[in-house]
C-alpha cells in the first residue's frame, strides 16, 4: 500500500502545480462571493430582485456540476493520462516500484480528491456568502446533503473521462473530443428525451432528489446503482486499457 | 557470483514482425553488461521487458530472484533505469523531480537527494527548472534518477547521449567505481566504443536475436579490440555483413 500512498502524493502534487487547479478551487472560492456582491449592488442601484441569495448555494451547485467540474476533471484526466503518455513522463511512474492497477488507482483518486476539494470549498463560500445576506434557503443540512451527493455523479463523469483519455495520445486532442462528447450527451436528449434516463452525463443535477422532502427511496437506490454501475464499468475499462499500455 | 537479473526465452514481436526472439542472459553482481547491436537489433524493447514496460509474449524476467510479472514492485525495488531518453517533469527543479521518486522508498534517507545530485554533478542546478537543462544535464538527471533507490541492477539506454567528453568520461568512472560496489549495469549502446571501456561482457543483437555474449577476456585474449570482435560475431551470424559495416561506421 506504501506505493499507492507514494503515487497519491505524486499525483496530487503534480496536479497542484497546475495553473488550471488553482484557478479551478479559487473560482469555486470567489464566484459564490462576486455572485452576491453583484446581486446586492444590482438590489441597491436598481431594486432589482434576483432572489438568489437565499438558494446560493445549490445554485452555485448546479452551475458547477454542469459545467466547471466536468470542465475540470476532463482536462485533469486527459493531463494525467494522454498528457503523460506524450510528454512520456508516464515511463517515470511506471518504472518505478508500483503496479499498473496501484498507479491507475492513484491517478483517478487524486483527480477524485480535487473534484471532493472543490465540492468543499464551494460549499464553504457559497454558505458563508449566503448567510452573509441572510442566510441560505432550506439550511445547511439540506446544502450539505446536496453537495455529499453530487460527488457520486462527479466521480462517474471522472472515470468516463479518464476512459476517454486513455484513447488518445495527446492530451489536447483528449480534452477536445470529451468536451464534444459531453456536450453532445447534454444535448441528445432534448432531441431524444428517453435517452437521459441511460446517460451518465444526465445526473448532474442528482442532488435535487436529496434535498427537501426528497425522493422516495427506491428511485434514490435506483439511481444510485445505475451511477454505481457506471462508476464499476468505466474504472474498470480504464484500468484494463492502462494495464495494457505498452511504453 | 549470484546472478542479480535472470532473462529467459524472452520473445516479443510486434505487428510489423519485428521485436525480439528468445533471448536468454543473466547478469551478476558488479559485473558491467554491455548490450551492443545496430539501431533496431531489439536493444531497447530487452531493456523495456526488463522493467516491465512491455510484457513479453514467452519468457521470465527474475530481477534478485523476483520475478517481473508476479512480483513487480519488488523486482523494481532493486532496479535504476534509464529507458530511451531521460525524461523528468520540465516545470519541476531537478531536486522535486528526485523528490517525486524518493517518495516510492520508504527507508531512504533525505540526504539521498542531494548525495545524487553532487555524484553527477548537478548540484548546483538543484532548484533550477528542468526546460532549462540541456540535453546532457537532463541525461545527468536521469543518472541521479536511476541511481537514487541505491539499486542493485541499472539498466541504461543509450547513456552517453548528449553528454560531452568530460561528461561522457565522469560516466565511465561512476560506472566503473559502483560497478565495484557491487552494482551490476545493463548498457545498451550501439557506440563499441562507449561500452569498450568498460563492459566486462557483452551481448550482441542482431534483428531481435541475441547472437553472442563474450567476455573481455575472449576479445583481450584474442588480441581483438571490443570493435572487432562485435564485428566478427556480426560476420559469423548469417547476413550480417550489412550489420557489421554499420557497426564499423559508428566506431569510426
Amino acid at each position: 500500500m506504501h506505493s499507492l500512498y507514494a503515487n497519491l502524493l505524486n499525483e496530487t502534487e503534480k496536479l497542484w502545480r497546475q495553473r488550471r487547479t488553482k484557478g479551478f478551487l479559487l473560482l469555486a472560492l470567489i464566484l459564490p462571493v462576486v455572485t452576491v456582491l453583484l446581486s446586492s449592488l444590482l438590489k441597491m442601484r436598481a431594486g432589482m430582485l434576483f432572489g438568489l441569495e437565499g438558494s446560493l448555494p445549490v445554485a452555485m451547485l448546479h452551475l458547477f456540476t454542469f459545467a466547471i467540474i466536468p470542465l475540470y476533471m476532463a482536462a485533469a484526466a486527459a493531463h494525467s493520462f494522454a498528457g503523460e503518455m506524450a510528454a512520456r513522463t508516464m515511463k517515470l511512474v511506471l518504472l518505478r516500484p508500483v503496479t499498473r492497477a496501484r498507479a491507475y488507482a492513484s491517478k483517478v483518486i487524486a483527480i477524485a480528491v480535487f473534484a471532493a476539494l472543490c465540492l468543499g470549498v464551494l460549499w464553504i463560500a457559497s454558505t458563508v456568502s449566503a448567510w452573509a445576506v441572510g442566510g441560505p434557503a432550506g439550511g445547511m443540512a439540506d446544502s450539505l446533503k446536496a453537495y455529499a451527493a453530487s460527488f457520486v455523479p462527479m466521480m462517474a463523469i471522472g472515470l468516463v473521462c479518464v476512459f476517454i483519455a486513455q484513447l488518445f495520445s495527446s492530451g489536447t486532442s483528449a480534452l477536445m473530443t470529451i468536451v464534444l462528447i459531453y456536450a453532445a450527451a447534454k444535448a441528445l436528449p432534448l432531441l431524444l428525451p428517453q435517452l437521459s434516463a441511460w446517460s451518465v452525463f444526465s445526473y448532474t443535477r442528482w442532488d435535487v432528489l436529496w434535498t427537501g422532502s426528497g425522493a422516495p427511496a427506491g428511485t434514490l437506490l435506483n439511481t444510485f446503482l445505475l451511477l454505481l454501475s457506471y462508476i464499476i464499468m468505466a474504472y474498470a475499462a480504464g484500468l484494463m486499457m492502462f494495464a495494457r499500455k505498452q511504453l | 557470483m549470484n546472478s542479480v537479473l535472470e532473462v529467459e526465452g524472452i520473445t516479443k514481436l510486434f505487428r510489423n514482425h519485428r521485436g525480439v526472439k528468445d533471448v536468454s542472459f543473466t547478469a551478476s553482481e558488479g559485473e558491467v553488461f554491455g548490450f551492443i547491436g545496430p539501431n533496431g537489433a531489439g536493444k531497447t524493447t530487452v531493456l523495456k521487458i526488463i522493467t516491465g514496460l512491455i510484457r513479453p509474449d514467452r519468457g521470465n524476467v527474475r530481477i534478485m530472484g523476483h520475478d517481473i510479472v508476479e512480483r513487480f514492485e519488488q523486482a523494481v525495488s532493486h532496479t535504476g533505469c534509464i529507458i530511451e531518453t531521460p525524461e523528468a517533469y520540465e516545470y519541476m527543479s531537478a531536486r522535486d523531480n528526485l523528490k517525486l521518486s524518493a517518495r516510492f522508498y520508504k527507508d531512504l534517507p533525505a540526504s539521498r537527494i542531494d548525495e545524487v545530485l553532487e555524484k553527477v554533478g548537478l548540484k548546483p542546478y538543484r532548484n533550477e527548472r528542468v526546460r532549462g537543462f540541456s540535453l546532457g544535464m537532463k541525461q545527468r538527471l536521469g543518472l541521479a534518477s536511476a541511481l537514487l533507490s541505491a539499486p542493485r541492477l541499472v539498466l541504461l539506454d543509450e547513456p552517453t547521449n548528449g553528454l560531452d567528453i568530460e561528461g561522457m568520461a565522469d560516466f565511465r568512472s561512476t560506472v566503473r567505481q559502483l560497478a565495484d560496489q557491487g552494482i551490476t549495469f545493463l548498457i545498451s549502446s550501439h557506440l563499441v566504443h562507449d561500452l569498450s571501456l568498460i563492459a566486462d561482457r557483452v551481448g550482441v543483437m542482431r534483428e531481435g536475436h541475441l547472437i553472442s555474449l563474450g567476455r573481455e577476456d575472449e576479445w583481450n585474449g584474442a588480441g581483438m579490440s571490443l570493435e572487432q570482435y562485435v564485428t566478427f560475431k556480426l560476420l559469423e551470424s548469417k547476413e550480417g555483413e550489412h550489420d557489421a559495416q554499420l557497426i564499423r561506421q559508428s566506431a569510426e
